[in-house]
């Protein structure tokens, strides 16, 4: 049996976005489809919470990798990108960074920021575990303006994995923006059973 | 750059009590006024981080971000690409400028090696 949707929920000028999480899947994923921020550049990240830890601000490790290629400069680069919270130690107890926010679409011809944003996907193995951390990886494209001019809208995806240092079973996870509403964006809970 | 309090002052103005939403669970809500002020704190301190970032990038600094912001300061093309960067040093090695003894270290011997075996056309 394939993966089975179990909710969607419609970001509009929202502060964040939270999902219960229960025992009901072993595998659960979250796909965000075209989220923007309310302003340029701020990130979508996201925390957790467990059975007994009702606060979003569990530990958390992580890492990523990036890639990018300037066709114009031929400037290219598959690195570890050092912009935290890109990655964090599990003492920070940050919020991850998902998906980027595009840059800044407010000024110049960088385009319509209507019609930019970013997607991705994370997933969670066995969030219901009580005896191991739980693995998470996530995937994401997103749209960025260097300078506000459609020369330097590019895409660079980033790639990200970690775990949440914790043995308790997760029960509830939070979106949110690194500062600012969430202007736009369908966030979709999927399970597999 | 604004201090923290002056974004928490210039946020506040932007969202008022009562205008910011939640959604939890598809069902959408207001913050209480409580909420609202922790929003706002850790809104402000994510935009005060933001202008440290782009201080950085336009003026340099070596605070303990650096790494970072030096990552994107390549995102942006202002290095030339590693493997651009060691043709200048393959070059600058053969005119001398690191001196004969450049030209019988080992990296040297191995780019040179391949360099001879696969000759560019002239």
């Amino acid at each position: 049996m394939g993966w089975t949707l179990v909710q969607t929920q419609t970001a509009s000028s929202v502060s964040f976005i939270q999902f219960t999480i229960d025992g009901t899947y072993d595998e659960i994923m979250f796909v965000v489809t075209h989220y923007r921020p309310t302003t340029d550049e701020q990130e979508l990240e996201w925390q957790v919470k467990t059975s007994s830890y009702g606060s979003y601000n569990r530990g958390i490790q992580s890492n990523n990798y990036l890639m990018w290629v300037n066709r114009g400069t031929g400037g290219d680069q598959m690195s570890f990108y050092g912009g935290s919270p890109w990655w964090q130690d599990s003492s920070d107890a940050e919020t991850q960074a998902f998906l980027g926010g595009e840059g800044t679409t407010t000024t110049g011809t960088g385009g319509n920021a209507a019609q930019m944003g970013a997607s991705g996907a994370l997933t969670f193995y066995k969030p219901q575990d009580t005896t191991h951390w739980k693995h998470w990886d996530a995937k994401q494209s997103n749209i960025y303006t260097g300078n506000g001019t459609l020369a330097q809208t590019n895409n660079y995806p980033i790639y990200t994995s970690g775990y949440v240092k914790e043995a308790e079973a997760l029960t509830g996870i939070r979106f949110n923006c690194r500062s600012g509403s969430i202007a736009v964006g369908t966030f979709s809970m999927y399970g597999l059973a | 750059m604004a201090t923290k309090a002056e974004w928490v002052t210039t946020l506040m103005s932007e969202h008022p009590y009562g205008s910011l939403h939640s959604m939890v669970d598809g069902v959408r809500t207001p913050h209480s006024n409580a909420e609202h002020d922790v929003i706002i704190d850790g809104w402000a301190d994510g935009r005060v981080a933001d202008e440290a970032r782009k201080e950085i990038l336009k003026n340099g600094g070596a605070s303990a971000e650096y790494a970072h912001f030096r990552t994107e300061q390549m995102i942006d093309g202002s290095y030339p690409t590693i493997g651009d960067q060691l043709d200048m040093l393959y070059r600058d090695i053969t005119n001398g400028k690191f001196g004969e003894d450049a030209k019988t270290s080992t990296w040297y011997a191995a780019v040179k090696a391949t360099k001879d075996k696969f000759t560019k056309p002239s």
